[in-house]
């Protein structure tokens, strides 16, 4: 029998379950790590892998990276002191060589000092010298590189199938399409809105820019790979419906999964190496649920990590200790960006900055009005001032000899002026 | 739903209907089941369902591809973006020319980059 149609009551459900949800994905508690690790140890048992044995947790997604790869390399060298020095080195040159100055100093200490407590606080004293070997047989031979790619890839494999091939289907099969795409509209997707679109994709962005060259491509990656936890929120809110208010069968896995959400950040698995991350110590909204603060990160972490926002657009943290000015903004090669920097300095401020001239104004505000500026250094300039279809301002520098503000809009399209004629815009 | 009969503007883009597709543009595969019919700096594209639709590059300019909508079947434009979003334009059979937005710079002009 099919669930093709919930119940009121059910429905009066929705909003129990955003909230519980958003309220998991959007935690600044601190990392559980007792919970996490007993929850990450069931889901090992379940994937049927030997349990991990060894769990470390940072304060960032950077840090956790970064860790990750430091990890790998001392594995890939030995346990020898020697070769530890070495491989600490190595790595904190290349940390140190290429990664950004935040990063570079906030991020590497705090790496540094837990790898160094928990690896060889673990492996190397607990242990001592003497059994060695025998760590060394036990960890870091069976933690080749290779084998570490290969059991991360089965851990979340397995983990996916689990939930995709089982909680997937059992569900799927017992609820229509039309309760399917219900739940998912109105429980999943709109925690996807609040915690992966604002918080998510900003970490994740934030950490792209962050940190370059060959470093930050192996940073990336392992960024990637941190597939599972907290901001994983809205598929686990729309299993966690139909489990609860539906009374659907699920799976223990999934218990377990939820229960690593509640107690951490993401987490990435290897074999025998779980890595944890800590959850941001701080979240900033606007009253529309848009990811902004005007003193300071919008979201940050434990480390110092932070991602700053003006109403749900990345800036450069510069920005909120010395604001660009309207002449800086002007040339800011991002659009949205720029925007949100006008926006912030307010216009104006921009107008005065720019001592600009208003050369002509369109009835049609999505048309726009052209002004003119004359910068001490770059001479005359015109820009053009034109309301979005979203309703938002954006500012587009245009070439100097443009005349009217349609004109201006039909070049940006590469378009002569009675030739742009949108009857449309969104 | 928004609809148009010859131009209509999505964001930084806009489409306008053209008679075919010119010649020597170069036909695009789809990936994921969707053309981007705009790449985002920051993952917010603008995007069309690849089924029954054709979708090229003009050779010579960057800013400028081909849209096919085969007929009988209604395409939406969709910007990929929960926030701000620039609603979905229904994009009626034919063929369409699909326009980027560009910016002066006083060494020459560059896309408009989000």
């Amino acid at each position: 029998m099919k669930i093709t149609e919930l119940t009121p009551e059910q429905i009066a459900q929705f909003p129990v379950y955003r909230k519980k949800w958003i309220d998991i994905g959007l935690s600044c508690e601190p990392l559980d790590f007792e919970r996490a690790k007993a929850a990450a140890i069931k889901v090992y048992e379940s994937a049927g892998l030997p349990p991990p044995r060894y769990f470390f947790y940072f304060d960032s997604p950077v840090s956790a990276a970064i860790a990750a790869i430091y990890i790998k390399q001392i594995k890939e060298i030995g346990p020898t002191p020697d070769c530890q020095e070495q491989a600490r080195e190595q790595v904190r040159e290349q940390v140190r060589g290429q990664v950004e100055n935040q990063v570079k100093k906030q991020v590497w200490d705090q790496v540094r000092r837990p790898v160094r407590n928990q690896v060889w606080g673990q492996v190397g004293d607990q242990v001592g010298n003497q059994v060695r070997d025998q760590v060394r047989d036990q960890v870091w031979d069976q933690v080749g590189d290779q084998v570490w790619d290969q059991v991360r890839d089965q851990v979340r494999d397995q983990v996916w199938e689990q939930v995709g091939d089982q909680v997937w289907d059992q569900v799927r099969n017992q609820v229509g399409d039309q309760v399917w795409n219900q739940v998912w509209d109105q429980v999943g997707d709109q925690v996807l809105d609040q915690v992966g679109d604002q918080v998510w994709d900003q970490v994740r962005n934030q950490v792209w820019e962050q940190v370059g060259g060959q470093v930050g491509d192996q940073v990336r990656k392992q960024v990637w790979e941190q597939v599972l936890g907290s901001h994983e929120a809205d598929w686990l809110a729309f299993y966690d419906f139909f489990c609860q208010v539906c009374q659907l069968e699920c799976t223990d896995r999934l218990a377990d999964l939820m229960e690593l959400a509640e107690c951490c950040g993401r987490w990435a698995p290897y074999q025998n190496v779980v890595i944890f991350q800590q959850r941001h110590s701080e979240l900033h909204f606007d009253e529309n649920g848009l990811l902004h603060c005007e003193t300071g990160p919008a979201i940050k972490y434990r480390d110092g990590f932070s991602v700053y926002a003006w109403h749900g657009t990345r800036l450069p943290g510069e920005w909120f200790t010395a604001p660009p000015t309207a002449k800086e903004l002007l040339a800011w090669p991002n659009v949205e960006q720029r925007r949100a920097g006008f926006d912030m300095i307010g216009w104006d401020t921009v107008l005065d900055e720019l001592k600009a001239t208003l050369i002509d104004a369109d009835r049609d505000q999505q048309i726009g009005e052209l002004y003119e500026v004359d910068l001490p250094d770059s001479g005359r300039e015109r820009f053009l001032r034109v309301i979005c279809g979203t309703g938002r301002t954006f500012v587009i520098p245009v070439p100097p000899e443009m005349q009217t503000a349609r004109a201006a809009n039909a070049w940006s399209y590469g378009l002569d002026t009675d030739q742009y004629q949108p009857e449309l815009r969104t | 739903m928004n609809t148009f009969k010859n131009q209509a503007a999505q964001g930084d883009i806009l489409i306008r209907r053209i008679d075919g597709v010119p010649a020597g543009a170069i036909k695009q595969e789809a990936s994921e089941g969707v053309y981007v019919v705009a790449h985002s700096e920051t993952g917010h594209h603008h995007v069309v369902d690849a089924e029954g639709v054709e979708y090229y590059q003009d050779a010579q300019n960057e800013l400028v591809a081909y849209l096919v909508v085969q007929s009988a079947i209604s395409k939406a434009i969709r910007h990929m973006r929960s926030y701000h979003t620039h609603a979905p334009i229904t994009v009626s059979p034919g063929t369409y020319e699909i326009r980027r937005q560009r910016e002066y710079t006083p060494a020459g002009w560059r896309r408009v980059a989000d």
